[in-house]
């Protein structure tokens, strides 16, 4: 048993260090949720990292949809109307606020056209 | 190439018929591992005897009374295994057998036993013709190599029969015959002298010979059974013929059995006759010379006939080796077609030969040498348990099947099979008790240790068979959620010959992924995206760590949030730089890294779409990077390069808006946009 607990412990170390890694940045920043307890259709303001970006083709409106991560969770954020902003980019830490609706069937939030501070 | 001259040109199936032999390969290829035993099995006895009761004289004098002993059990085991030979044309000797009439438990144990001593015939027979070779006064020296000779040895046995068995078989024709014929002869020279002429004795050197005096001591009945033990070796191989009837030319059986008595009586009269001349000759045993090159040298000198003596002993040895090569795998085969062995050893190589088993025997006999550092006399007490313990199951088996089927001259069989298996279970018994301590609890350990890894194995094979059924009414269609992600490492030819192959599946979702290290690549790549106009989404993932697995596992983690229930195709785009290139060591391995990682993960698949880049033969000028892609407008469905190995690829990206018979199906998906550049 404590062996397994052991082995449990080395292989899942990396992926499980980078949310405590990420959780102890996002508990500094003033004045946010984390992203498991944001409820949806409530102003909300969490902290994370952009963990991916999404480009969409031409085709359709133009928009740029990210994922950011903050340990806890994740959710989707999407600004509309444009296909590029300068310093969203992955592995770039932000802070965001907004209403938060359910995403998708698994009850995900996403945020769309936030108010957003690059950290 | 060098499998093609170690071991020779591929075989067809068909010419598999031609691999039989005649009886006169068959008792060199069967039997030498039974009389080569005449090369040491005299010595062990004497090893026991003599340094047990640390008397030579004493020792000297039990040698004839326990080798009638072994020759009274050759011959019943000789008659026990007639029977089964005939009863079994097929072969498989004690696993058969006992499959057949025991049930599986003994059947494991003599599979398990039987594996267990055909490696230690192999790492005994080379031991001991090592020993022969060293035992020449010439090559003294090289009695330090021990190990490597053998293990050079085994590589020697292990490449003829990786060519198969009949041209192993004329291969070791020869040094049998050489050896029966001149051991056979200086036996005769030597009794003739003994009895009707005048010979002395083998010079006695206490300093030679490890702590032996030359009269007084004492032996007891333990000590005896413990030097029968060590003669009852030379019974090994008696059922190497009842294991190989199939490899016999028709009629099998009678050819099978006809071998069987002419082995035991060979090998019957030489080891009594070693040991009658040992009796009388008084050789000494020590791990320096053998007992029987110290018989020669009184007898015939060290002349060129004392030379041929001691190398076809080495040859007969080597040969012996090769009868566990003709048998182990054959065995394991059997043993895997019953599902208690790894499916491997049931396939033959491409020169009809089990090829996995020759070289797993090649491999424990090698590690066997190597922890016993090459000496005859620490192995022997491993060995001749197992094959006891097989002779007594197969013998056991055997009664069992005379007393249900009842065939004609049923009685007299049960009388001989009851008596053989008697007499070895006793031999099998004594040997594990006499030599427990010495090297027999070795077997005793890991015959059980095979039987459960038998069980395991089976146990593994049952329940994937009960996993996979599959029932008539299971067969429907079932429309696949199906999600393609493109890896794309940077944009190149390749992504679009991946990006169409990955179209030409109809996804629900199709997406293209990148994983970035840092903020610029990322920026980078979102231009280049944007820039060439691909139609496809790119998600463009950051990697902390600079790794490219764990980015992309954690997010296809994220996909199978998004849309659950669906199939994940990763396809990779691969350059093929040709599988014998050099040129490979200049690529990652990432699509293999990444292929490893997966593997796990359910409904996943990943594949590798090869990309073949036209590169320039050596010498012509390179165009310079980046041209062709300026000269002509840029989009994503290009089908530049690929698979089309004879186009230059500046002409290649001209034929763009021309399709002609070069341009491959595949790679040309319909209803693409056109370049908007």
């Amino acid at each position: 048993m404590a062996f397994r607990k052991l082995l449990h412990r080395l292989t899942t170390s990396d992926a499980e260090l980078d949310r405590e890694r990420l959780q102890q940045f996002c508990r500094d920043v003033p004045g946010v949720t984390p992203i498991a307890e944001a409820e949806p259709r409530q102003e909300i303001t969490v902290a994370g990292e952009i963990s991916s970006l999404r480009i969409v083709p031409r085709a359709g409106t133009p928009s740029l949809e990210v994922t950011v991560k903050d340990g806890s969770g994740s959710l989707v954020i999407v600004w509309t109307g444009r296909r590029h902003i300068p310093g969203v980019a992955p592995g770039r830490r932000l802070v965001v606020s907004g209403r938060g609706t359910p995403h998708g069937s698994n009850g995900r939030l996403s945020l769309l056209n936030p108010r957003y501070e690059l950290l | 190439m060098l499998k093609r001259v170690m071991v020779g040109r591929p075989l067809g199936s068909e010419e598999m018929d031609h691999q039989r032999i005649p009886k006169w390969i068959g008792l060199p290829v069967f039997s030498s591992d039974a009389i080569s035993s005449t090369a040491y099995a005299t010595e062990e006895i004497l090893f026991v005897t003599a340094l047990g009761a640390s008397s030579l004289a004493l020792g000297l004098s039990k040698l004839v009374p326990i080798a009638m002993a072994v020759a009274v059990l050759l011959a019943i085991v000789t008659f026990s295994y007639r029977q089964t030979i005939f009863a079994y044309p097929n072969g498989g000797g004690s696993y058969m057998v006992s499959k057949e009439h025991l049930g599986e438990m003994p059947s494991l144990v003599a599979a398990a036993s039987l594996l267990v001593d055909y490696v230690l015939v192999v790492a005994v027979s080379t031991s001991a013709g090592v020993a022969a070779i060293i035992s020449i006064p010439s090559f003294r020296g090289l009695a330090e190599h021990r190990v490597i000779l053998c293990l050079v040895l085994i590589a020697f046995v292990t490449i003829v029969n990786l060519r198969g068995i009949k041209e192993s078989g004329k291969v070791f024709a020869f040094p049998t015959y050489i050896y029966i014929f001149s051991l056979g002869g200086m036996l005769a020279i030597g009794l003739v002298r003994t009895y009707f002429g005048d010979i002395d004795p083998v010079p006695f050197d206490p300093e030679r010979s490890e702590a032996l005096l030359e009269t007084g001591g004492s032996i007891g009945l333990f000590l005896l059974l413990r030097g029968f033990s060590s003669g009852a070796v030379a019974l090994s191989g008696v059922e190497a013929i009842s294991d190989g009837v199939p490899a016999f030319r028709k009629p099998q059986a009678k050819n099978a059995a006809t071998t069987l008595l002419w082995m035991s009586a060979i090998l019957g009269s030489l080891f009594f006759a070693v040991s009658v001349l040992a009796h009388h000759l008084r050789p000494y045993p020590t791990h320096e010379e053998t007992v029987l090159s110290q018989m020669s040298r009184v007898v015939i000198g060290d002349g060129p006939f004392y030379w041929v003596l001691q190398f076809a002993t080495a040859g007969i040895l080597i040969l012996a080796a090769n009868t566990a090569y003709a048998d182990f795998p054959r065995l394991s085969s059997f043993i895997a077609r019953d599902g208690f062995l790894p499916r491997q050893f049931m396939n033959r190589g491409d020169r009809l030969v089990f090829s996995n088993g020759v070289v797993f025997l090649a491999i424990a006999a090698a590690v066997l040498i190597v922890a016993f550092g090459g000496v005859t006399t620490a192995l022997i007490p491993l060995y001749a348990i197992g094959v006891f313990t097989s002779f007594t199951l197969s013998q056991s088996g055997m009664v069992r099947r005379h007393l249900t089927e009842r065939q004609a001259g049923w009685r007299s069989a049960t009388v001989i099979s009851g008596v053989g298996a008697a007499a070895t279970g006793i031999v099998a018994l004594i040997v594990g008790v006499t030599k427990f301590t010495i090297g027999a609890w070795v077997p005793i350990v890991v015959v059980p240790a095979i039987i459960l890894i038998f069980k395991a194995i089976k146990r593994h094979y049952s329940a994937l068979a009960v996993a996979l059924a599959l029932e008539p009414e299971e067969v429907r269609r079932h429309d696949l959620h199906h999600t393609v992600v493109v890896l794309v490492g940077r944009v190149h030819k390749g992504v679009v010959v991946a990006l169409n192959y990955a179209r030409s599946m109809r996804p629900d979702h199709l997406l293209a992924l990148y994983v970035a290290t840092d903020e610029e690549e990322a920026e980078k790549m979102q231009a280049e995206w944007k820039r060439f106009g691909f139609d496809v989404q790119l998600e463009i993932v950051h990697s902390r760590y600079r790794d490219l697995v764990a980015p992309v596992e954690s997010y296809l983690d994220e996909l199978d949030e998004r849309w659950s229930n669906d199939t994940i195709t990763i396809v990779i785009p691969e350059f093929v730089v040709g599988t014998k290139s050099l040129a490979n060591l200049l690529h990652g391995q990432s699509a293999l890294a990444l292929k490893l990682a997966l593997i796990d993960r359910p409904n996943t698949v990943v594949t590798s779409v090869p990309f073949h880049p036209t590169l320039p033969v050596a010498g012509a000028p390179i165009p310079p990077l980046g041209q062709a892609e300026s000269d002509t407008p840029l989009e994503g469905d290009v089908p530049r390069g690929s698979k089309q190995k004879r186009t230059a690829p500046a002409t290649a990206a001209r034929d763009v808006d021309s399709p002609n018979g070069e341009r491959p199906r595949a790679v040309t998906p319909p209803g693409d946009p056109p370049a908007q550049a």
